[in-house]
C-alpha cells in the first residue's frame, strides 16, 4: 500500500516522537523504587545476619570484615572469620530460621515496626542446651552484636542489621 | 605664394578645367606652407570646384586664416565661415583628374581645425561601425556627445542592427552564425583566429588614453541590482511536500504524541511494592537507640547485656549457654 505523502512523513515522526513517552507509560516498575522518605515506613524490614568465628590465637581480620576492624578489636578474641552472611526481607508477624551450625539454629521474627523502630525477637537454640530468647526494640537502620560463647573453642558474632 | 596660386585658383573655380593649369596648382600647394598640412596628391579630386573655392578663401587675404595660422605654425583654429565662392568648375575639373576622393575633412583635422562639414556624409553609421579612421572617429565621437539629435540618430541605429539581429535569430534559429561566412568571404582562412588581433591592445589603449580604470564596482552594481540570485532548482519530486502545510502537521503530531501519554496513562491503583527497597547503611545502635525489652533462657545459660560506653560502641549481647558451638 502506498501511504499518502503526508502520513508517510508524519508516521515516522510521530512514532519517534510516541516512542519514549508510550515506554514510559507502560513500562513496569522499577526493580529497585526511588529511597523512600524516612517518614515513610515499608511494609517489610531487611534483616541481615553475618555469623562471624572468633578465636584466640592466630591473628587477623577477614577482609570482608575489614569495617567491623575497630569493633572487633575491642572483642577478647585474636581472629575473625566471616563464615555465614545471610538477608531477609520480612514483614511484621514474619519469622526465618537460620542454621549456624550443625546443632545451633538462630529464629528471626519480627514483631513490628514503625517509623523510627523495630520490635526483633531473637531466639537462640541449641540440641544440648536451653533456649536463649530476647526481644529487643531498636532504631531504624541500626545493628546490634550478640556474641555466643563456645567454651575455649573460641566464639560466634552474629551482627544483626535491620534496616528499612 | 598665395599671389602665385591665388590666380591659378580662380581660374580654376571660374570653370577653366585645364590640365596643366591643375598641374600649376598643385606645383604651388606642394611648393607652398601648405604643403605640410594638406595631402596635394589627393586634393582636388572630389569636389575640384568646391575645393579651389575653399582654397581661394583659406589664402585671398585677409580671409587667409588658414595659412597664415599655419605660416606661423600658431595652430589657433580656422574659420571657415566665409561663404565659398560658388560656380566655379574646379571640383569637376580635379574630379576629371583624379576621381572622387574626399580629402578636406582629413586636412582639416590634421591641421587642427573641426569644421562642422569635416565629417564624411554616412559618418554616424560608420562611427557605429567602427569605421572611421582614428582622428575622424574621435571627431564624430565629440560631435556625438554634444548633440543629442545625433545621440539619438545613433541609438536609432543600434535599434536597427539589434532588431535585425533578432529578425535572424527568428528565421534561422539561434545558432545561426554569420561570422563564418563573412570572415571567408573577406579571405580570412580561419575564422576563429584574427591574425593580429590582441585584446590586450584595447586594454592597452584604454590605459593610455585614460589611465587606470576601475569600471568593477559600478558594473558589478548594475548587474547586482539587476539579476537575480542563482538557484539550483532541483528536478521537483513527483511527491513534493508542501512544507509550510507539513510544519504545521508535524507540530500538531508532536504535540499530540506528548500530550497522549499523559492523558491515557493509567494511575497505579495500589502502592508502590517497597519490598525491594535498600536500606540505608546500617550503623551500630547507640546506647538510646536499642533496648532490651526481654530475655528469656535456661538455668544453665548466661546472658550479659553489655551497653557501650561510648556512641562508637555497640550493644553487646553476651550468650552463654553451655552448649559448644
Amino acid at each position: 500500500m502506498r501511504w499518502p505523502t503526508p502520513i508517510r512523513w508524519i508516521l515516522p515522526l510521530a512514532l519517534s516522537l510516541a516512542a519514549p513517552a508510550s515506554a514510559l507509560a507502560q513500562q513496569p516498575p522499577p526493580a529497585h523504587p526511588a529511597p523512600v522518605m524516612p517518614s515513610e515506613v515499608p511494609a517489610k524490614v531487611e534483616i541481615r545476619v553475618q555469623v562471624i568465628r572468633a578465636t584466640k590465637g592466630g591473628a587477623g581480620v577477614d577482609p570482608k570484615l575489614s569495617s567491623l576492624a575497630a569493633t572487633l578489636a575491642k572483642l577478647p578474641f585474636d581472629s575473625f572469620t566471616l563464615v555465614q552472611e545471610e538477608s531477609y526481607r520480612i514483614a511484621d508477624g514474619a519469622a526465618v530460621e537460620l542454621p549456624i551450625s550443625s546443632k545451633r539454629v538462630v529464629r528471626l521474627r519480627l514483631g513490628s515496626h514503625n517509623s523510627t523502630e523495630a520490635r526483633v525477637e531473637v531466639t537462640y537454640t541449641h540440641e544440648d542446651a536451653d533456649p536463649v530468647d530476647m526481644q529487643v526494640s531498636i532504631k531504624r537502620n541500626r545493628a546490634f552484636l550478640s556474641v555466643l560463647k563456645g567454651g575455649d573453642n573460641g566464639a560466634l558474632l552474629l551482627k544483626i542489621d535491620v534496616g528499612y | 605664394m598665395t599671389d602665385r596660386l591665388l590666380p591659378l585658383l580662380v581660374r580654376l573655380a571660374a570653370g577653366e578645367n585645364d590640365p596643366a593649369l591643375i598641374a600649376q596648382i598643385r606645383a604651388g600647394l606642394a611648393t607652398g606652407p601648405l604643403a605640410a598640412a594638406m595631402d596635394v596628391d589627393v586634393l582636388f579630386v572630389d569636389d575640384v570646384t568646391g575645393d579651389a573655392a575653399a582654397l581661394i578663401d583659406m589664402l585671398s587675404p585677409p580671409g587667409g586664416l588658414l595659412g597664415e595660422a599655419i605660416a606661423r605654425e600658431a595652430g589657433e583654429p580656422a574659420s571657415l565661415g566665409e561663404p565659398f565662392a560658388p560656380g566655379l568648375p574646379i571640383g569637376d575639373a580635379l574630379r576629371a583628374e583624379a576621381g572622387t576622393v574626399e580629402v578636406a575633412a582629413g586636412v582639416l583635422v590634421a591641421v587642427g581645425v573641426t569644421p562642422v562639414d569635416a565629417l564624411p556624409e554616412g559618418w554616424i553609421s560608420a562611427l557605429l561601425d567602427r569605421a572611421l579612421p582614428t582622428q575622424l572617429h574621435v571627431l564624430a565621437a565629440e560631435r556625438v556627445m554634444r548633440e543629442p539629435t545625433l545621440r539619438h540618430t545613433l541609438r536609432q541605429m543600434a535599434d536597427v542592427g539589434r532588431e535585425v539581429r533578432e529578425g535572424i535569430t527568428r528565421e534561422a534559429g539561434p545558432t545561426v552564425s554569420l561570422w563564418a561566412g563573412v570572415a571567408k568571404e573577406i579571405g580570412l582562412p580561419d575564422a576563429e583566429e584574427v591574425v593580429g588581433w590582441d585584446g590586450s591592445l584595447i586594454r592597452e589603449a584604454v590605459v593610455t588614453t585614460a589611465g587606470r580604470v576601475d569600471v568593477t564596482t559600478k558594473v558589478m552594481d548594475t548587474i547586482r541590482r539587476d539579476a537575480r540570485a542563482p538557484e539550483l532548482l532541483d528536478e521537483e519530486p513527483a511527491n513534493s511536500v508542501n512544507w509550510p502545510v507539513m510544519l504545521v502537521l508535524a507540530f500538531a503530531a508532536a504535540a499530540l504524541m506528548v500530550l497522549l501519554p499523559r492523558l491515557t496513562a493509567v494511575v497505579p491503583a495500589v502502592a508502590p511494592d517497597l519490598s525491594g527497597f535498600v536500606a540505608q547503611p546500617v550503623a551500630f545502635a547507640a546506647a538510646d537507640e536499642i533496648n532490651v525489652d526481654r530475655i528469656q533462657y535456661g538455668g544453665n545459660a548466661t546472658v550479659y547485656v553489655e551497653t557501650p560506653e561510648s556512641a562508637d560502641a555497640p550493644l553487646i549481647l553476651w550468650i552463654d549457654d553451655g552448649a559448644n558451638l
